[in-house]
């Protein structure tokens, strides 16, 4: 089973397969031209760069920043990782970044959440989850809300650690992603020196997608 | 049925404008337009009225103490709009021209565009070009405000068909609304069926499309910091349905 908290907290949908988006990536790498070199972005697309690289990908973790002077034949932006920093202001600054280590043409892979679906679906995220360990129970809650003055999904994730009959742990995450409308995503990416390539559902999600890949060339 | 030319229904649209929209309270918009003009501090003493219409928001603006200039493309709606500032007494000029090509030798206070004028351009090109006139006719910290279609609102709720029949005397008025949603496109694209009926006679018939775009919020504070605006806020606008108000208003400063 699968679900927000098997890849962290910012897993949108429950049911995320990572073989079938990673097919899904290699798809369009495929489609869109020569890429021999990767660079990943964001703390979650490291688990996608393992299996590019046993592709025949030469992949590069941002971790946070690209290496200096080199440029990439493609970058991926994974985990929601754009649509984390909501404000304009924050996503032309990494914007203009992902541009500056792409050679000209060359492609930016992202993910994001749909707003035409968050708006109009039911909300996914809710419930809880129980977890037996060696180190004791955990109690995984989810809670979720779309908040339409602010432009974002916002996910709630409240974890207990259990021994026995105490609560020995308890936390709190809470995380804001910022969802888009089409022509809204193709103008942000227009004058951040991209053109929008394609959209479609990202694959291995339940029906209605939550979460879109899109992809861009570097002007 | 007899058809009629657009010109003939178009005026007759006009004549009837304020009777279909009666849902919606001008007096309330203004009192919200001229808040937001107080809050900002910028002194407005001028406003320029982009998509006038039949002059409704000039009338109450200009009564409020302002100076108001009315700009519509629709020959139909100026005259209604002329006539009606003509019969109440208050000083407003209303002017027949197309946004893209206006060139007025002046600039204003703060300029608004509303009845979700800025939602009728569905291109970025005229977006873009129309947001030009208006920053050229603003000064230098003047105020820029305006309703769209709300995407939220509009995604959330879906679209559904009315029916408005308005009577006066023997006449009746029809209009039946027909919405769609394109999504990939952003357009809520509103088929308009309309009939005027005197007593047992058919007297027009006419359908219009109106194709409008929907924004959602920070994509409204992107075009505006693309064309030279500083985003100041947005709300619901003041005096609509409650329960579903479509229309959101959004203010910018020119720096």
């Amino acid at each position: 089973m699968t679900g927000p908290g098997e890849h962290g907290h910012d897993r949108l949908a429950r049911g995320a397969d990572l073989r079938s988006e990673v097919d899904q990536l290699l798809a369009v790498l495929a489609a869109e031209g020569p890429a021999g070199s990767v660079v990943g972005f964001g703390p979650e697309t490291h688990r996608y760069l393992a299996p590019l690289a046993q592709a025949g990908f030469r992949v590069t973790a941002a971790d946070p920043d690209p290496p200096a002077g080199r440029t990439f034949d493609a970058a991926l932006v994974l985990g929601s990782a754009l649509g984390g920093l909501v404000a304009n202001d924050r996503m032309l600054t990494a914007l203009a970044g992902y541009a500056g280590c792409l050679r000209p043409g060359g492609l930016m892979l992202l993910d994001l959440v749909d707003g035409q679906t968050v708006l109009g679906a039911r909300l996914p995220g809710r419930g809880l989850r129980e977890l037996a360990g060696p180190d004791g129970r955990r109690m995984i809650g989810y809670a979720d809300e779309v908040d339409t003055d602010e432009q974002v999904y916002r996910l709630t994730v409240r974890t207990w650690r259990l021994a026995e009959d105490r609560v020995v742990d308890r936390s709190i995450v809470v995380r804001d992603v910022r969802y888009f409308l089409p022509r809204e995503l193709a103008f942000l990416l227009s004058v951040s020196g991209f053109e929008l390539a394609g959209t479609a559902p990202l694959a291995g999600q339940p029906d209605p997608a939550w979460l879109r890949l899109a992809w861009a060339r570097k002007a | 049925m007899t058809a009629v030319d657009s010109a003939t229904f178009g005026r007759l649209h006009a004549a009837w404008y304020d009777r279909w929209f009666s849902a919606r309270s001008l007096p309330a918009e203004v009192e919200q337009l001229t808040r937001i003009f107080a809050a900002a501090g910028a002194g407005v003493g001028s406003v320029l009225d982009i998509g006038c219409g039949t002059g409704g928001h000039l009338e109450l603006l200009a009564r409020h103490g302002l100076e108001v200039v009315g700009i519509d493309r629709s020959p139909a709606m100026v005259a209604v709009a002329g006539e009606r500032l003509a019969g109440s007494g208050v000083a407003a000029t209303v002017l027949e021209s197309d946004v893209a090509t206006l060139r007025l030798a002046r600039a204003f206070d703060a300029a608004i565009m509303m009845s979700w004028v800025l939602s009728y351009h569905v291109s970025d090109e005229d977006l873009f070009t129309t947001l030009a006139v208006l920053h050229r006719h603003l000064r230098p910290g003047g105020l820029l405000a305006f309703d769209v279609v709300d995407g939220s609102v509009l995604l959330r709720d879906g679209v559904s068909t009315s029916l408005r029949v308005v009577e006066d005397g023997t006449t009746q008025f029809l209009r039946v609304s027909e919405p769609v949603l394109r999504p990939a496109e952003q357009v809520y694209e509103i088929g308009l069926r309309m009939w005027m009926f005197d007593g047992d006679r058919v007297v027009a018939t006419a359908a219009e499309t109106h194709p409008v775009r929907y924004f959602l919020p920070r994509e409204v504070e992107l075009i505006l910091h693309t064309a030279g605006f500083e985003p100041l806020g947005s709300e619901p606008l003041a005096g609509g349905p409650q329960a579903r108000q479509l229309s959101r208003l959004f203010w910018a400063r020119r720096p």
